[in-house]
């Protein structure tokens, strides 16, 4: 019996100047969805092209540097007897001066499905030019790679997810309102009871048909958007392509679940669309809202006057000078300067790295305690974020798409390392009175972005879209009559 | 008329699902107000505290060279805009906290959002943008059931033959909807009236209220006008709906991609001209270049002098300002530009308003709450304009006050001290009006499109009694 209603839904879908109607205008918009996805993909790979050219470029600069150096061709400046006066020229061979002219990349590579999602691209840094200064100087944190309309960034992106999060359900609830409501209130409904046929059978057919046509094309949107990307993650293009399936699900079921309950025409359009106003426009927020922590921007807002006050601590006289270098070498550097060679205790130098290191240790304590906040806030929406399945899903796919806020915040934690580590390596050098050669230029670690693997909240949205899903396809496809 | 209204307000007493949206979108105002007045003011607590701190440690700097100090620099903050906790507009996606510096104009950076990142923007959970959104729509879905009732009961003959006119039947629908609508919309209104006070905020409000007003009852009209129109039809509410949320969702989205191809903007474009512009002035910590030679040649002309040393002021802190000036003239210039294709980004943007009345109020919304793109732009401008003259009074103090190759000399205690924190102009409806004209001239426009398309039902109406 489900056959031949769905052939006959079919050919009714088929027959339907409004079904082609919004078909035509749904692959228009995935279309367009997709466009403006790549573009933003485009724009984001094209700002780190830019960053590493002019990393590139520096590096150049460097090279001709040495080697005007080892031909005799520059002399350069000695900075510990250096007054100020005359020209300067830089010898990146000293440790302290390399400190200010070795420039590494640290770049976040795009997500696996970036251009799918833009997420939460737009918003945070995605490249760090590393030198050994202070870590605030180079960190801007909040500062996005590309310039988006302001208007444009505060409404969000229309990308391939948007399209599937709030169109396709729309197009669902147009489809499905009236899946029963329409033989009963036609008097159609005696007839196909006659032939046979239940509520269940009538449910089970439209929603494989209309939820079908929805899912076929939004499924069909993802694979070329995967295919225009070139992603080849296999376990992230399952992932994506099963929640997009989940979700359409958990609509069509819900839908369903309206339809059943023998509600006349108009009613049922008023609480399907009632439905999508809820769960889509007024739920997520609601739970956010509701869910956020105080004290998310505090930390990082505060971070710059504690470097200052560091700073000025430090500095505020010889004997805070001494204090603050003696605390230092006991804490971090582990060095004991009285049995330490004497070119190792350069007083202008270390006093500088003395202030740098005590404010790289408050910046970076700072911007890891505002990590915690965020992550904090995440698990609440990881263990919440179910009651709202767009919240839940939106969640789980951005974070398949590899443009979650979680991948961002490890993308800082590991610049916040690799800064210390090319630090580090600055005052190593100090110590052991070494130069930094042409060859410790050139074979210099780079930064190396360790991705994440699939995360919690990946198979949490979904998961519990799935369970919700089931549970409500029980309720609205429990077996009854037509005429019921 | 008058017995229509009667009527009208009973059978809307009467009707539970009119009611029971009312009651909704009631429940919707007031939690989104009380919970957007909390939300606001943690973060712009810290931000008040973080710039009073930056403040105190610019004071408190130990003796040092002017100069140096410009590097040092200062982090100055965004205030809160009059009514940010109500209608938080683009600011959230803007950065709050710009580092000034010497040579170098920085963006704002840190925005409220990038550290809340998950969170959706689809939709709104402030007062203002559920206002438009949440609100709107239940003004369409009530001004539709209130439309329909009669054609979707199957009682349109027997009212067309009670004689009524449609201009009467039309009229008493819209005025029956409309205040159904500003009875649950006016608790919330008047709770955040309260609370928002008089001055400057209070104005605003007033007219945001009045806009939101007109607002919901343009689309409860346009509801009225479409149940009397659909009642009848399967489609009819949905259909109603579906476009309602293509007109606030998708087509404004659409736009937005329309306005980045059109007029394309890349922050690495702005980047490479101030760039490329920077190299053909003075530089302040360079000595050799064509433009720091003639720069030179002018000073020594103008002080009578054949050398340097000969100046009676420090010719490396004139450099610097010379270098401060010629750059600042590339920021105004390019950044001015970019403004510019913005702001043609944000006209082509517009188009979407002809789809629907709610953009143009999202829009109006973020104007009269002065949480727009402009305010945020005046922001960096103020935040620049006390740069510069944090940087020059500098620069001039160490020119007057040492020699040429001079950079150990400090000026005397407390110097620093005796800089006053950036205050910005406190901004004022009256010199945002302008930008408030364009959104409200549309939202006028719906609103005539509104009453025509009531006047058209009532012909429609009228044509069905004479035949």
């Amino acid at each position: 019996m489900i056959r031949a209603i769905i052939k006959l839904d079919c050919a009714l879908l088929f027959r339907s100047r409004a079904g082609w109607l919004l078909a035509v205008l749904l692959v228009a918009a995935a279309a367009l969805a997709l466009s403006s996805g790549l573009d933003w993909r485009e724009r984001y790979l094209g700002a780190a092209e830019n960053a590493r050219a002019q990393v590139a470029e520096d590096h150049d600069v460097l090279a001709g540097v040495y080697a005007d150096i080892e031909s005799g061709r520059r002399q350069p400046t000695n900075v510990d007897t250096f007054d100020g006066n005359g020209e300067f020229i830089p010898d990146p061979r000293d440790p302290y001066v390399a400190g200010f002219y070795h420039t590494q990349l640290a770049e976040l590579p795009a997500g696996p499905l970036l251009g799918l999602a833009t997420g939460s691209t737009e918003l945070r840094a995605t490249h760090h030019r590393i030198k050994s200064v202070p870590l605030n100087s180079l960190m801007q944190v909040g500062e996005p790679a590309e310039r988006v309309n302001p208007g444009a960034l505060a409404a969000g992106r229309f990308d391939l997810l948007a399209f599937i999060l709030y169109l396709c359900p729309l197009a669902l609830a147009l489809l499905l309102f009236d899946a029963t409501a329409r033989e009963r209130e036609g008097g159609l409904a005696p007839l196909l009871a006659g032939l046979g046929a239940s509520k269940r059978d009538l449910l089970v057919a439209r929603g494989l048909t209309r939820g079908g046509l929805i899912a076929a094309i939004a499924v069909s949107a993802s694979a070329v958007g995967i295919v225009l990307i070139g992603a080849t993650e296999p376990t992230v293009i399952f992932g994506w392509i099963m929640g997009t399936l989940v979700y359409l699900a958990f609509w069509t079921v819900l839908l369903l679940w309206v339809a059943s309950s023998g509600l006349a025409m108009v009613g049922a359009a008023a609480v399907a669309v009632g439905l999508w106003v809820m769960l889509m426009l007024l739920s997520p927020g609601l739970i956010e809202r509701t869910l956020r922590p105080d004290g998310l921007l505090e930390p990082r807002a505060l971070a710059d006057a504690a470097v200052r006050r560091v700073g000025r601590e430090t500095n505020a006289n010889p004997e805070a000078q001494a204090a603050a270098k003696a605390r230092v070498a006991r804490e971090y550097w582990k060095i004991d300067f009285a049995t330490a060679p004497a070119c190792a205790d350069r007083e202008g130098v270390l006093t500088e790295y003395v202030e740098r290191r005590l404010s790289d240790e408050t910046y970076s304590a700072a911007i890891r305690q505002g990590a915690a906040r965020e992550a904090m806030y995440d698990t609440r929406l990881d263990r919440w974020g179910w009651i709202s399945p767009a919240l839940g899903v939106r969640r789980s796919m951005e974070s398949l798409a590899g443009v979650d806020p979680a991948r961002q915040r490890l993308f800082e934690e590991q610049v916040i390392s690799y800064h210390a580590a090319w630090r580090n390596r600055i005052t190593d050098a100090l110590f052991a009175c070494r130069s930094l050669d042409r060859a410790a230029f050139d074979t210099a670690p780079r930064f190396a972005w360790r991705a994440p693997g699939i995360s919690n909240t990946a198979l949490i949205g979904i998961g519990s879209a799935a369970l919700l899903t089931l549970l409500i396809g029980v309720i609205a496809l429990r077996k009854r009559s037509l005429l019921d | 008329m008058w017995s229509s209204l009667r009527l009208e307000r009973k059978l809307i007493l009467r009707d539970r699902g009119a009611i029971a949206t009312a009651c909704l979108l009631a429940a919707i105002l007031l939690v989104s107000f009380v919970s957007g007045l909390q939300a606001d003011r943690s973060e712009a607590a810290a931000l008040r505290s973080a710039a009073e701190s930056i403040q105190a440690e610019w004071a408190a700097q130990p003796p040092k060279n002017p100069h140096s100090a410009a590097h040092y620099g200062i982090l100055v903050y965004r205030p809160a805009a009059p009514l940010q906790a109500i209608e938080p507009g683009v600011l959230p996606y803007q950065g709050a906290v710009t580092y000034l510096t010497a040579h170098k104009r920085n963006a704002p950076m840190l925005s409220p959002a990038s550290v809340r990142v998950a969170e959706t923007r689809y939709g709104g959970t402030r007062f203002s943008p559920l206002l438009q959104i949440a609100g709107g729509f239940l003004a369409l879905v009530i001004g539709y059931l209130v439309g329909a009732r009669e054609a979707r009961r199957g009682m349109l003959p027997l009212l067309i033959g009670t004689g009524t006119r449609g201009g009467a039947v039309v009229a008493a629908k819209s005025v029956a909807a409309g205040t159904l609508v500003l009875l649950a919309a006016l608790p919330a209104l008047v709770l955040a009236a309260i609370t928002i006070g008089g001055g400057d905020p209070g104005e605003r409000f007033a007219l945001l209220s009045v806009a939101s007003l007109l607002h919901l009852f343009v689309l409860g009209s346009i509801g009225v006008a479409a149940g009397i129109w659909l009642g009848a039809a399967r489609f009819g509410l949905a259909a109603v709906a579906f476009v309602w949320a293509m007109s606030v969702l998708i087509i404004p989205r659409i736009g937005n991609i329309a306005a980045e191809r059109i007029a394309p903007l890349t922050q690495q474009q702005v980047a490479k001209t101030i760039e490329a512009d920077f190299a053909k002035g003075p530089d302040g910590h360079s000595s050799d270049s064509d433009a720091n030679r003639v720069f030179e040649q002018r000073v020594l002309k103008q002080y009578g002098v054949a050398t340097k040393d000969e100046l009676p002021v420090n010719f490396d802190a004139l450099l610097m300002q010379a270098d401060e000036e010629f750059r600042g003239s590339v920021y105004d210039r390019r950044l001015a530009e970019a403004e510019a294709v913005r702001e043609r980004q944000d006209n082509i943007r517009r188009s979407a308003w002809a789809f629907g009345p709610t953009s143009a109020m999202l829009d109006l919304s973020v104007r009269i709450a002065g949480s727009d793109a402009d305010t945020q732009w005046r922001f960096d401008e103020s935040a620049e304009a006390f740069r510069r003259d944090l940087v020059g009074r500098l620069n001039r103090h160490m020119a007057e006050n040492s020699e040429t190759g001079d950079w150990s000399w400090t000026p005397e205690d407390r110097y620093y001290a005796s800089f006053s924190a950036f205050r910005p102009r406190t901004p004022a409806l009256r010199n945002d009006i302008d930008d408030v004209v364009p959104a409200g001239l549309a939202l006028l426009g719906w609103a005539f499109a509104a009453f025509f398309a009531l006047m058209l039902t009532a012909r429609r109406f009228n044509g069905r009694a004479a035949l």
